[in-house]
């Protein structure tokens, strides 16, 4: 939380040094010279390169234009008597000065950044319920897919997978937005709730794909399930406050019993998945 | 305007530091490019290191039984095969209580390859190249390591060093770098711990990618038994042995490289008197070899050895003595009536040095993890007005020992650092 606080610090002071320049370049209008403006424009140079290079490439660049703006204020004090230096100090300290605020401004900022992906991932490889329908992820599927296989596979069980997908979803997210399309999967999930057994798993795998596992069921009895189903999902109701709409939307929706020939859970899904192209 | 022998004494001042300056920002941008090419080739040490030759480490031990039985136990604890390496201690004249402490060492590390090297007044004392040649003659394996009795590898360091050098045959030897292990004990540690991560970062890697050249900096570092065979052992009248001993390589044609990742802990004077004694000999080496060389500079044809002679000559007669003409003109200028016609950029050459400095030595510490905070920012500011000008005295002090030790023909005797 102590980081949040030095993105605060640094912008200010990047606004007060910006602000403390151009002030005093103001108020100084009439001295001013072509020299101070480069010098300006020089300054803000360097703040864009710490900024989105990093720390050490302005420091260094800074570094380079103290030195050579040094030996340009030497030559000049050498060869032309009259020169006055008196305001050149000020330049050469603001070089360096604004490489360090304007890359630790940026350096704040892209920990924040690093941090948030670093989450992200961690809340991904975490997270095994998916938000909106409150069934379990793909992770947990392939993982109790697993065990139900060779759980049918030793006591001779037979094990049915079936995948509902709801076809042209990114047309539908076009058309109806995300949220009304949340509430429509919530809808689809309580449906599917309701048609499976208490023991049956479901799971939402994919962003438009569902799947139920289906333990102790044959081919015959998940055909008639997954005729009620799609029976079911003909005419989506969504209540909109006091008014309820009726949605028709187009369902595939492919059972498969496992056999011996099923070497794994992942050959397994690529099975069913397949034999979603024969419901038409 | 007429310019009088004072104006142009500052002038050569004024310049000879404003090229100091011009080398060192050169170094700085460098030892960052170094840094960020070393730091993208990422090696697993422990995965792609295939071949493991035979390695001597040794440690030559003056006296130092504060320190040896620590530094013993860390090199046996290096990760290496066990049968590939050797440990050879070269216990060198030592009066205390060093002996002692290897040979119980030995009896509790029977298992591993322990050597202890004894000598006394007759056939060693004349210091640590004297130790390391005979340690060295005693040695079987194809590459040869030294460190310093006080050091404290950490365990891949050896893998680093020698994947380094097996890994590019134009190497004759490759440096690690060294950190200081008691930083926090008083400020002078700490400014100590400040020059030596800037001298690596910008002298060492920042020469490495100009000028593919490095110092050897007497601990730490692997070498090719084969470029020692050549070179006949170590110079017994060098005083700085290691500085000596890479003119001689480069000389060779061979490179030595520098490789951050071999990382050993050693400890640095805690008191200014030793350090004081330290630097001299330092100084006084650097002197040595530096005349050495020049003598035939006309001849000189490899490359490195004509940039390492003008960085040694920048830095002790050019800058050292621009330092002591500007001083001796300001002080002339407040107190006589002798005073520069070019005023004015006395300050201007001041106030650059000084805000390079800092601003160098930040980006150096930058490239260290956990260096590179506001205190350590602060102490390199206050470094400038008393460490920095610490070293003045000591150039001088090194030069003038080194010229009375030609003139009277005495003997180079090697001070060893105390320890704490």
């Amino acid at each position: 939380m102590t980081r949040n606080r030095h993105i605060d610090i640094f912008f200010l002071l990047l606004i007060i040094e910006i602000f403390t320049i151009t002030t005093l370049l103001i108020l100084n209008v009439k001295e001013i010279t072509f020299t101070d403006y480069v010098l300006y424009m020089l300054i803000f140079l360097i703040i864009v390169i710490s900024f989105y290079s990093n720390l050490i490439t302005g420091l260094i660049t800074s570094a380079f234009l103290v030195f050579g703006y040094g030996s340009y204020m030497l030559y000049q004090s050498l060869f032309y008597e009259k020169s006055s230096i008196g305001n050149s100090y000020f330049w050469i300290v603001l070089f360096p000065l604004s490489a360090f605020i304007s890359g630790r401004l940026s350096d704040s900022i892209n920990e924040i950044r690093n941090k948030n992906m670093k989450f992200e991932k961690q809340v991904k490889e975490l997270v095994t319920v998916d938000e909106i329908t409150g069934f379990n992820n793909i992770k947990e599927f392939y993982k109790d897919l697993n065990e139900e296989m060779s759980r049918s596979k030793r006591h001779k069980f037979s094990l049915v997978v079936m995948l509902v997908e709801i076809q042209y979803l990114e047309e539908l997210i076009g058309i109806y937005g995300t949220d009304k399309i949340n509430k429509i999967f919530k809808i689809i999930s309580n449906i599917i709730e309701k048609v499976t057994r208490t023991e049956d798993k479901r799971y939402k795998i994919d962003e438009d794909l569902f799947a139920v596992i289906m333990p102790n069921t044959d081919i015959k009895g998940a055909e008639i399930v997954k005729e009620r189903l799609k029976k079911k999902l003909e005419d989506i109701e969504v209540n909109h406050g006091s008014q309820t709409k009726t949605y028709k939307f187009d369902f595939k929706i492919a059972v498969l019993q496992y056999n011996d020939r099923i070497t794994n859970s992942f050959e397994f899904k690529e099975l069913v998945q397949k034999e979603l192209e024969y419901d038409i | 305007m007429g310019l009088s022998l004072v104006d142009y004494l500052f002038l050569y001042s004024l310049l000879s530091t404003w090229l100091l300056l011009l080398m060192n920002i050169f170094l700085t941008f460098s030892g960052y490019r170094f840094y960020t090419i070393s730091s993208s080739k990422k090696i697993d040490i422990l995965k792609e290191m295939t071949e493991f030759p035979s390695v001597s480490i040794l440690i030559p031990a003056h006296n130092e039984e504060k320190v040896i039985g620590k530094t013993v136990k860390a090199m046996l604890s290096l990760n290496y095969p066990e049968d590939k390496f050797e440990v050879i201690v070269i216990n060198d004249n030592s009066s205390d209580d060093t002996g002692k402490i290897l040979e119980e060492l030995k009896k509790t590390y029977s298992n591993k390859n322990l050597r202890i090297i004894t000598t006394d007044k007759i056939t060693g004392g004349k210091g640590k190249s004297n130790a390391l040649n005979i340690g060295y003659q005693n040695s079987k394996s194809d590459y040869i390591v030294v460190y310093d009795a006080d050091n404290t590898p950490e365990k891949l360091a050896l893998r680093y060093l020698v994947y380094a050098i097996t890994n590019s045959k134009d190497l004759g030897a490759v440096i690690g770098k060294f950190r200081t292990r008691n930083k926090y004990k008083n400020i002078l540690t700490r400014f100590i711990n400040i020059e030596t991560l800037s001298f690596q970062w910008m002298a060492q890697a920042g020469r490495w990618q100009l000028f593919r050249l490095c110092t050897i900096p007497g601990t730490n570092f692997i070498i090719r038994r084969s470029v020692i065979e050549a070179l006949g052992g170590w110079d017994i009248h060098a005083i700085a042995e290691d500085t000596e001993i890479s003119f001689r390589i480069y000389k060779m044609g061979y490179r030595i490289g520098f490789m951050p990742l071999a990382v050993t802990w050693e400890q640095e004077p805690e008191k200014l008197r030793v350090w004081f004694k330290q630097r001299t000999r330092w100084a006084k080496g650097n002197v040595y070899v530096l005349l050495k060389y020049l003598k035939n500079i006309y001849r000189e044809k490899t490359k490195s050895v004509l940039f390492d002679l003008y960085y040694f000559f920048s830095v002790y007669f050019l800058f050292l003595s621009s330092v002591i003409l500007s001083d001796i003109i300001f002080i002339l200028g407040l107190f006589t009536d002798i005073k520069i016609s070019l005023s004015s950029n006395f300050f201007v050459i001041w106030i650059l040095a000084y805000i390079l400095f800092i601003l160098e030595v930040s980006i150096a510490l930058t490239l260290e993890k956990g260096e590179s905070n506001y205190k350590n920012i602060i102490l390199v500011a206050l470094m400038y007005f008393s460490y920095c000008q610490l070293w003045m005295i000591v150039a001088i002090k090194g030069m003038i020992l080194y010229f009375k030790d030609v003139l009277f023909k005495q003997e180079t005797k090697w001070y060893k650092t105390e320890r704490f």
